[in-house]
């Protein structure tokens, strides 16, 4: 099943989805930007980013949220846990593969450019 | 109680953060500050750095163009009887802006005390604004009789209009639809008002007869089109409900459905909104020197409660859904209980 074009993955999403399942069952707030800066090799992401972006994925139905509970680390709070569904799945697959075509054609472009001749 | 050796916020920073966190977000971002506290001024940054995305995400998400239009008639409208100042017009930017992250603030949905709170606020907002910034330069400001009047009226409609839009959908098909048909009945009530009101508001014409004219054509219009709604003179479809289906429940939904504005037909509709364009015309043929501010509000005025028509018009069709499939719920249980 294709996604709608209007809920095709941005960039951001795509790579806090991949943070998503690299995390596993402990996908939350904080961990979600330490990985994030981890894929952007170091750079400091927002933690606000990651909290609306979030609220969007679900918002799309890409992703699930639940409490876990309390946490004295956390002042007694809990931690909301973010969980892959399905439609998210896909998503990410589709827009994997759009840039994967992306790239391809890009590729093609820079070899054309090197091998055309000159004259 | 909290391991030992961990360092955590000042409490107060920590309250002030808490209040400024949109509600559904509270457990995340405080939770997640205060696991990667190190410093007070560490946690204000982050809170800052936080916030500063958090926000306007929520006051984006929560947008909504009919709410919106509905403040800003709420909070213009009822002020039109005021001279135009700098005041007013920043209390008003203010209150909307105010409304605005209040809406993200409590996005999906808000409690009855919450939405009145922030009708008081807007409210207070505009005549704060009004009084200090009348107070402090020469502008003139309004009056107070106006000023009363502006400002019950305002805090009625702002809190009727987010009770509306932002109230939690129930869980019950039932108790959704009876709380849609309320909704959509206060909607319709309102909106009447509104025109009304801002008719008033209009420039009178130099003959009496068109004056009256179009001063009662339009509850007439109404009223026939309610009537005509009501399907005959012995009640909402009574007629047409075969005996084996007669039931008290069935017939208040009936009630209900027939009280609601009807999707067939614009005629009503195209006959209410060409009285009010040739009273405003009327008038404004009739005064040479009309108050061009005053005019350009009540057509911005009237424009925009002709958008918010639009939601309405879809509220009550979904109103009408709902009751239509409660209905249908009931003929069927009945059915299968004969």
């Amino acid at each position: 099943m294709k996604t709608k074009p209007n809920n095709a993955l941005g960039q951001f999403e795509q790579l806090v989805i991949t943070a998503i399942i690299a995390l596993g069952d402990n996908a939350y707030g904080l961990a979600i930007q330490a990985k994030l800066s981890e894929y952007y090799r170091d750079k400091e992401v927002n933690l606000g980013s990651v909290y609306v972006t979030l609220e969007r994925l679900e918002d799309k139905g890409y992703v699930s949220s639940k409490f876990s509970d309390p946490i004295p680390e956390r002042g007694g709070r809990s931690r909301r846990l973010f969980r892959l569904l399905p439609t998210g799945q896909r998503a990410l697959q589709e827009s994997v593969s759009i840039q994967v075509r992306s790239q391809k054609s890009i590729a093609a472009f820079w070899r054309k450019l090197k091998w055309s001749p000159k004259g | 109680m909290e391991p030992k050796g961990l360092k955590s916020p000042p409490q107060i920073l920590e309250a002030i953060v808490s209040a400024v966190v949109p509600h559904t977000l509270r457990e995340d971002v405080l939770g997640d500050l205060r696991r990667g506290y190190k410093s007070p001024l560490q946690f204000i940054r982050e809170s800052v750095k936080a916030l500063s995305r958090v926000i306007p995400g929520r006051v984006r998400r929560s947008f909504n163009v009919a709410l919106v239009c509905g403040q800003v008639c709420a909070l213009c409208f009822f002020f039109l009887g005021a001279p135009f100042s700098a005041g007013l017009v920043t209390g008003l930017i203010l209150a909307l802006v105010l409304l605005s992250l209040r809406d993200g603030h409590t996005f999906p949905a808000e409690s009855p005390g919450e939405a009145l709170l922030d009708a008081v606020m807007a409210v207070t907002f505009v005549a704060v604004a009004q009084v200090l910034i009348g107070a402090m330069s020469a502008v003139p400001r309004t009056q107070p009789l106006i000023m009363w009047w502006g400002g019950g009226a305002s805090l009625t409609t702002l809190f009727l209009l987010r009770m509306i839009f932002r109230q939690k959908k129930p869980d019950q098909p039932r108790e959704y639809a009876e709380n849609s048909y309320r909704t959509a009945c206060v909607m319709n009530i309102m909106w009447l008002i509104a025109w009304i009101a801002l008719m008033f508001t209009n420039p009178d014409s130099s003959s009496h007869i068109i004056n009256i004219l179009t001063a009662g054509l339009p509850i007439v219009i109404v009223a026939a089109d309610f009537r005509a709604g009501q399907q005959g003179m012995s009640g909402p479809g009574r007629r047409k409900i075969p005996p084996i289906f007669y039931n008290r429940e069935r017939e208040e939904l009936m009630r209900k459905l027939s009280m609601l504005w009807r999707s067939k037909g614009i005629a009503a509709e195209v006959l209410f909104f060409a009285v009010l364009v040739f009273q405003l015309a009327a008038g404004i043929v009739s005064h040479s020197d009309v108050d061009r501010f005053r005019l350009g509000a009540n057509i911005t005025a009237s424009l925009m409660l002709a958008i918010v028509w639009r939601y309405i018009r879809k509220f009550n069709r979904s109103a009408r859904r709902l009751l239509q499939a409660e209905i249908d719920d009931l003929d069927k249980k009945k059915e299968a209980e004969s």
